[in-house]
């Protein structure tokens, strides 16, 4: 009872405070702005069209150097094939037409080298049919889509002898929306964006949409949060108030840890109310449930603790907000510095080492500053490795469909056991300091 | 009667301060005992000291039995600080609720008592209104209350009446002698003596972190052989006759102040008084106030202090 009584006193000062109405203000705008997003499914045509030419499947493979790399060359030999595979027609099998939900049969017609090469594949399709399944195997690998059955069309329409037609039998997955192009509008349809015949799938545009957002959102979010709670301490530990709650029979630890995690559910509730609020209207507006981006509120949430627990310790040494303001902004800079630092060399290194560069020539391996920010990196908490996790879960909802899915594509593989781990300890040091402190300190 | 205080040889250093220079005391169960003592002298961290609130001492320092600063022992006592300041986004109802919480109080203890100590300060119209909106005095009150909030069984009230006005002054008084009625231990620290007096049984008086005098207010204001006497209207002092038998006497308004040396009695003088057949109206032994006894005992011991420094200087000579 005495901790809930800690808890919701500081949640009754984060209520005295303007700025907490200012941030739910804030995060209830950008919620109804999002809301205001609308996506207006473009025809089924445009969707195949883009799968057929392979520009869609780009979008899903972003991160994906291997496969970016595919596609490139891919690219290439389209320009000498001219395009491997081209929307013909299509026609509905079941469900609305142009809609992701329905089935589809897809007739696409492929272009061969030469006369012989489309007579012989007429004969035997099963290498042309194979081709075709692999043009699609990305998407249908990432439950984008399912197909049924992929065979020769018994309909030629082109007499023409080097380009065969095929009908591809596609079925609807839960994940079809996010691949479905459509257009995108704010202020529900009032202003559009882009071309009419806008090739971009939804689940990308809903991952540029989010990923925006929240990292500006969270950014926003965690620095208010700083600012305010940043009071609580030093308001705690004001000369007439702290006597005051000494004398109750309470632990001076536990008063001070209470008190943080006071400050702490204080950011998780803003935090929750702003992404389940976009979580909710993203859902409710375009089809897509993003229910990993749930976990951006832990994550987020944790993102403070690291920096709430530094402004902890300096409000207990310094019984100053400003200070702690001030320190704990200066930290979260020198995290990021570090982070981007450490990236930066590690990156360079993998280069140096793919190239198999002579090791007396290599300028990035081994080098004194590198090896500095990764002494730091080791023992400071990995902020940079939260915001890459943050874009992860946004990147696994819209684009890959799970965050498993996600993490095999990742560019920067991060352990992150180690990367939580130590976060953790940093946080349990400095309140461990704090606490230390807090019990010795003559009042 | 049990001892509720204790401390024997209390030390206090803040870096090079000398804040506690070895101070004993005891106070026993209901007891209202005064601390008084100029700004500095040590009155304060004596107090926090026994709850806690300061840390590393040394010596023996002892509240309701335990070692002072003990999590246990702080269930059983109320505290009003001096300049407290309570969080401004609270009422006093919500503010009681809190510490009652942190007290251990339970929702329907707290119901029952936060109304009833609200009462007893004159604060219920205003127990929903924000701290923020309070008068000193108001918030003097809630001090109180807080500090009763649980009933303790010992209550350290630092500057209590501190910005309350007389009306309010004389219901916290009656509040403080309704307590000890109640059998409950007060430890006041105050600067307004007539105040201690009031209501005190015994003082102590800190200087330079030194005890330098204790005692119970009667004893302490006594002034050892003074006394007044007056004489029916008309009727002279006999002033050669006594000043021949080595009396000290002096006018002092319409009554002559005696005053004895060692060994001599008052007996004598009434007895050649009646003798010559003059009538006694008024006898009396003279006392201090306690304001006078605090700034005579003050000014001897600051005396005492400027010898000891003259005799350290001395010595480094």
């Amino acid at each position: 009872m005495r901790n809930f009584a800690i808890l919701k006193d500081s949640l009754r000062e984060a209520l005295d405070s303007t700025v907490l109405y200012i941030m739910l203000g804030l995060s209830a705008f950008v919620v109804l702005l999002v809301a205001t997003v609308s996506f207006e499914n473009l025809p089924a045509q445009t969707t195949f069209d883009k799968i057929g030419d392979g520009s869609i499947q780009v979008f899903f493979d972003v991160l994906r150097p291997e496969k970016a790399d595919e596609h490139a060359k891919k690219r290439l030999s389209q320009n000498v094939q001219a395009n491997l595979l081209q929307l013909d027609k299509l026609r509905v099998l079941s469900g609305a037409a142009d809609s992701p939900d329905s089935e589809y049969v897809v007739t696409f017609q492929m272009r061969f080298s030469s006369e012989e090469e489309a007579a012989e594949a007429r004969s035997n399709p099963a290498d042309a049919v194979a081709l075709i399944e692999k043009h699609f195997k990305d998407i249908v690998d990432l439950g984008l889509l399912k197909i049924a059955s992929i065979r020769l069309a018994t309909e030629q329409p082109n007499a023409e002898g080097r380009r065969l037609a095929f009908d591809v039998h596609t079925l609807p997955t839960s994940g079809t929306r996010r691949l479905w192009c459509a257009r995108p509008s704010v202020f529900f349809g009032w202003l559009p964006i882009g071309e009419e015949n806008w090739g971009v799938p939804v689940g990308f545009q809903l991952y540029v949409v989010t990923n925006t957002v929240v990292s500006i959102g969270s950014w926003v979010a965690i620095l208010a949060g700083v600012i305010i709670t940043s009071f609580f301490i030093p308001n705690m530990l004001r000369k007439g108030t702290v006597d005051l709650l000494l004398v109750k029979p309470i632990h001076r630890w536990a008063l001070l840890l209470y008190k943080y995690v006071g400050g702490l559910t204080f950011v998780f509730l803003n935090i929750a109310f702003a992404i389940f609020g976009i979580w909710l209207v993203l859902g409710l507006r375009t089809g897509v449930w993003a229910h990993t981006c749930l976990l951006l509120i832990p994550v987020l949430t944790f993102f403070f603790g690291i920096m709430y627990s530094i402004s902890t310790l300096v409000s207990v040494l310094t019984r100053s907000a400003v200070a702690s303001i001030l320190i704990s902004c200066g930290a979260w800079f020198g995290f990021f510095l570090v982070g981007t630092v450490h990236r930066l060399f590690q990156d360079q290194i993998r280069v140096e080492e793919t190239r198999n560069i002579p090791m007396e020539k290599r300028k990035w391996t081994d080098n004194p500053i590198g090896n500095v920010a990764s002494a730091l990196h080791a023992v400071l908490p990995r902020t940079s490795d939260l915001n890459h996790l943050s874009s992860r879960m946004l990147y696994s909802d819209f684009m890959t469909g799970s965050l498993s899915e996600a993490n095999k594509i990742d560019l920067r593989p991060v352990d992150w056991n180690e990367s939580m781990g130590v976060s953790a300890l940093f946080v349990v040091l400095m309140l461990g300091l704090a606490c230390w402190r807090f019990q010795a300190k003559d009042f | 009667m049990a001892a509720i205080i204790t401390t024997n040889d209390l030390k206090k250093n803040y870096r090079r301060i000398e804040a506690l220079r070895g101070v004993s005391l005891v106070v026993q169960a209901g007891e209202i005992y005064g601390l008084l003592g100029q700004n500095g002298a040590g009155k304060t961290t004596l107090i926090k000291i026994l709850l806690g609130i300061t840390r590393g001492w040394r010596g023996q320092a002892e509240l309701l039995g335990h070692t002072a600063g003990t999590v246990a022992m702080r269930r059983r006592v109320g505290y009003l600080p001096e300049d407290h300041h309570f969080p401004d986004y609270h009422t006093a109802f919500s503010l009681l609720d809190f510490y009652g919480q942190l007290l251990g109080l339970s929702r329907a203890q707290r119901r029952q008592r936060i109304p009833v100590e609200l009462e007893r300060v004159g604060l219920v119209p205003r127990m929903h209104t924000k701290i923020r909106g309070y008068s000193k005095g108001m918030k003097q009150r809630l001090g109180i209350a807080q500090a009763l909030l649980h009933d303790p069984d010992v209550i350290f009230l630092d500057e209590p009446t501190d910005g309350v006005d007389p009306v309010g002054r004389r219901e916290i008084r009656n509040i403080l002698l309704e307590l000890k009625d109640k059998g409950c231990t007060l430890f006041l620290n105050s600067h307004l003596l007539s105040e201690v007096e009031l209501i005190c049984d015994r003082v102590g008086i800190l200087q330079q972190g030194r005890m330098i005098r204790e005692g119970d207010i009667k004893t302490l204001t006594q002034q050892k052989g003074r006394f007044l006497i007056g004489l029916a209207q008309g009727q002279l002092m006999p002033l050669a006759d006594l000043q021949s038998r080595g009396y000290r006497i002096a006018p002092l308004g319409e009554r002559w102040e005696v005053q004895l040396e060692e060994q001599q009695s008052i007996d004598p003088v009434v007895d050649l008084l009646r003798g010559l057949g003059l009538s006694i109206r008024h006898l009396v032994e003279k006392r201090q106030s306690l304001e006078d006894m605090f700034v005579e005992t003050v000014q001897e011991g600051n005396k005492g202090n400027a010898s000891l420094l003259d005799l350290r200087e001395r010595g480094r000579g």
